[in-house]
Order: structure tokens, then C-alpha cells, then sequence
């Protein structure tokens, strides 16, 4: 489940890594506490950390080491080398992910006692190097970059199956998608009955899109639901303001052969196994005046003149006025 | 029905309601008139109606502007209450509000999660670790 290729630990980034970083961003997430922005931890920029994912990647096949550090007698260390830098890496016979678990520079041929081997020594004697082993806490970082893979293989999946829908449905009808849950093992997430509805009234010509997400019952009001909802919204239409909702329906608007006109786009992203993004609205609004620096800062949605809700972050002066929102304007009294 | 547009209230004079409210007012007007700043504040529209009026689905979908197929299908499902006259569906006013003010709460929230989607899907990753 979890990619095996090397990753260090954070006890080596804080002690062990204190100089030769090809970026300053790393040290300072780890000073603020900010372990999010660290992700993924194979990719850091270090010498020593890339010298680990060469030497230990995705296959245990292609592994490609000095040998196991003669010193460490009480726990497996494999030797890693660039440069001056040495690494020690140990292999999860569980999980099978290899930890850069220590690190260091060989110094002074090997005399010094900051020296890589000399500390290693030290700690195999006296000290207890099964406390190099990762933490919870690195098990915890572990489990997110699996976590945010299975999700965006999720989401890919469920683009996938908004297309093979779009195909049959395009111009009309209804069709049942099943979601699984994105854990293995867990069964079904949600099914959703997406319903392309061609209205010719007199006057007004459209290609209704209806979305009626319907979840497992444990999984309502998740962060999950909410990832998949958006997912399929912007995988039908990425304009976040085209999108109408009450309570777990969803729908939108599109002039007649518009979902037909998505199917080639859509493919396009399926084929090259990217997700769509959303388009935030594009026309400046007007809204009450005082309730804009709070929504700002809070990030919450606010009601438009025009009716639109939307969420004040972007710089509205470059954008196009909102017609509806103008003449409302106009109406009111001074 | 009659619609007001409130965007052009100061703060300042919603407070001053707020304060008017809450010492002069008896105990009936000033909830209503607390009620209605904060709806103004929150930039809600206010509309005064007889609730017990009645209106056609056409005219109920163009007040939501929306088709008349799809506000049959609310009325079919019952997210709208409506009842029959005959052969032809009535909708009271009440019960459109009452519908409308759950529709702003829902595209509200729906704004919110657009534009706060690193948000959700650190919380999904979460959700997902917990599992493995």
C-alpha cells in the first residue's frame, strides 16, 4: 500500500541534516511546526535524501546500497554515500518503506568524533539506536502521502466514471454511478443518479444537468463526500458559479448540446490522467459593503446583488462587471 | 409581495436599529426588527409577504428562476410543498420561502467548499489515513 522508497525521518531532518539543503523551505517548515508543507518527504531537497531514493526506490529489485554498516550490530543499517555524506537506512520488514533513519558527515578519516561512524558506534554501544526508528509521528506523514495518493486516484476514478455517464447521457437521460470507498476493502461510498434533462419550453432552451449524490449513511457530512461532490461538479463543469444546490442535489444549467461539447474535453483530461480544475467566477459582484474585509479574512461566502454566492479572495478590479449585479445597482435609490 | 434591497444600509444604522430594538421596542417588534438586521447584515434579501398567499409553478419558477421541468421535479419530490386546486398545482408563498431560505443556506456552503477546496482535501487525506 505505502511506496517503500526511502524517506527520512524527522528526528535525521531536525538533527541530523543541519547544512547542504538546496532550499531554505524545508528548515523553516520544520521550525514553524508546519509538517504539512514538508510532503512529500522523498523529495526534499538534500544530497543525502536523493542519494536514499536512488538507492532505495519503489522496488526492491533495482536496491543499490554500499552494504550494512559494520558498527550498528543492534539494528540493520544499509550505508548510503554521496559526497561527504553518509546515510543509514532501514528497511520496515512490516510495511517494507525504507527510513533514512540516520545521517551525517564522514569526518577527520573517520577520527573525529562528529564523525558518521564514530556516533553510530557511540550509539550501538552505549546509547540505543532502535531510537533512531521512525515515530508516530513519521508513521503519520507516511499515511497522509499514501492517504493523498488513494485520493487522487479516487478522484481520477470518479472523472472516469463521470465520462463513461457523459457518454450515454449526454443529450438525455439518466444513469447511476456507484462510488466505492477509496480505503480497499471498504465497500461503497455513495451512488449518484446523474441526469441530463433537454428542456425545450417556449422561450427557454436548455440541456438541464441534475446530480443527485446520495452517500452510505455513515459517510454524510465527511470531508470525503464533499471532495467527491466537488470532484464530479468541476468534472461536468468547471465554472463554480454555474452550479446550483439544494440539500444533496445539484445542477446546472447549459445551452442545448453543451454536455456533448464537454465529452471531448473531458476525454482529453481522462486520456492524460488529470483531474479538472475549477473556474472561480470571473465577473466582479457587488455585495454589501461592510461585509467584505471579515468574509476576506474568514473565507466566507457572501450573497452577491445579482444573487451569485461567492467567496471575496480574488483581486476583483481586473475582472469584468457583472451585468445583473450592475443593473440592480442602477435600481436602487442613493 | 414587495422585495427590499438592503445593500446600501450602513452598519452604523443598523446598529442604531439594533439599539432602538432592543430599549423602545416591545418584545414582538423587536424581534422582528432584530431579525430583520440580521438579515440585512448577513445580505439577505427581505421580503414581507401574506404567507398565506398562493402562487402557480410558473410563476414560483421564475420567482426562483428556474425551469418550469425542474421546479416540477422539486414540487414531484416534495422539496417544495404544494397542493392541488383541481387539475392545477398552487404553491403558498410561505412554503417557497421556506425553500428558499434552505436553497441560500445550501449555495452558500457550496460557494464555501469551491473556494476552500485544499481545505477538504487535507481533511479527505485525513479521513483516508485513519483508515490504513
Amino acid at each position: 500500500m505505502h511506496n517503500r522508497r526511502a524517506r527520512p525521518t524527522l528526528r535525521v531532518l531536525q538533527e541530523d541534516l543541519t547544512s547542504d539543503w538546496d532550499s531554505a523551505q524545508p528548515r523553516r517548515a520544520l521550525a514553524d511546526g508546519h509538517l504539512g508543507e514538508l510532503h512529500p518527504l522523498s523529495e526534499l531537497p538534500h544530497p543525502i535524501i536523493a542519494k536514499a531514493v536512488d538507492s532505495f526506490g519503489a522496488s526492491a529489485a533495482d536496491d543499490n546500497y554500499v552494504g550494512p554498516i559494520a558498527s550498528a550490530t543492534r539494528l540493520r543499517l544499509l550505508e548510503i554515500k554521496n559526497s561527504q555524506w553518509r546515510g543509514g537506512v532501514w528497511e520496515d520488514p512490516e510495511s517494507r518503506v525504507c527510513w533514512l533513519v540516520v545521517a551525517g558527515l564522514a569526518k577527520g578519516g573517520h577520527q573525529d568524533r562528529d564523525d558518521f561512524y564514530k556516533s553510530i558506534e557511540r550509539e550501538n554501544e552505549s546509547g540505543d539506536p532502535t531510537s533512531w526508528l521512525p515515530t508516530r509521528q513519521d508513521a503519520r506523514l507516511l499515511k497522509q502521502e499514501t492517504a493523498e495518493r488513494i485520493r487522487t486516484e479516487w478522484e481520477l476514478e470518479a472523472q472516469r466514471l463521470v465520462l463513461d455517464a457523459l457518454r450515454v447521457i449526454h443529450a438525455g437521460g439518466t444513469h447511476r454511478i456507484d462510488i466505492s470507498h477509496p480505503v480497499p476493502g471498504k465497500g461503497t461510498f455513495a451512488h449518484i443518479d446523474f441526469t441530463v434533462a433537454t428542456v425545450r419550453e417556449d422561450g427557454y432552451e436548455a440541456d438541464e444537468v441534475e446530480l443527485a449524490i446520495v452517500p452510505k449513511d455513515q459517510y454524510a457530512g465527511s470531508a470525503l463526500l464533499w471532495q467527491l461532490t466537488i470532484r464530479l461538479l468541476i468534472s461536468i463543469n468547471p465554472p463554480e458559479q454555474g452550479w446550483d444546490r439544494f440539500g444533496d442535489t445539484y445542477s446546472n444549467i447549459g445551452e442545448p448540446g453543451a454536455w456533448t461539447k464537454r465529452l471531448d474535453e473531458l476525454d482529453a483530461l481522462v486520456v492524460s490522467n488529470e483531474l479538472a480544475v475549477s473556474e472561480p467566477g470571473s465577473t466582479s459582484h457587488y455585495t454589501h459593503r461592510q461585509h467584505l474585509a471579515g468574509r476576506t479574512i474568514n473565507g466566507d461566502a457572501v450573497r452577491a446583488l445579482c444573487g451569485a454566492y461567492f467567496v471575496p479572495t480574488q483581486d476583483h478590479e481586473s475582472m469584468q462587471e457583472c451585468p445583473t449585479c450592475a443593473d440592480r445597482l442602477a435600481e436602487l435609490p442613493d | 409581495m414587495q422585495t427590499l434591497q438592503t445593500a446600501k444600509i450602513t452598519s452604523e444604522q443598523l446598529d442604531a436599529l439594533d439599539e432602538f430594538a432592543r430599549s423602545d421596542a416591545g418584545p414582538e417588534l423587536r424581534d422582528l426588527l432584530l431579525s430583520l438586521s440580521r438579515c440585512v447584515r448577513a445580505g439577505d434579501e427581505v421580503v414581507i409577504v401574506d404567507g398565506d398567499e398562493t402562487i402557480t409553478p410558473s410563476q414560483a419558477a421564475e420567482r426562483l428562476g428556474m425551469s418550469r421541468t425542474h421546479l416540477y421535479k422539486l414540487l414531484d419530490r416534495g422539496e417544495i410543498l404544494s397542493h392541488r386546486i383541481g387539475r392545477d398545482r398552487r404553491i403558498r408563498l410561505s412554503d417557497l420561502i421556506e425553500f428558499e431560505k434552505q436553497h441560500q443556506r445550501d449555495r452558500r456552503e457550496l460557494a464555501e467548499r469551491f473556494a476552500h477546496q485544499r481545505k477538504t482535501a487535507a481533511a479527505a487525506n485525513d479521513e483516508i489515513a485513519d483508515l490504513l
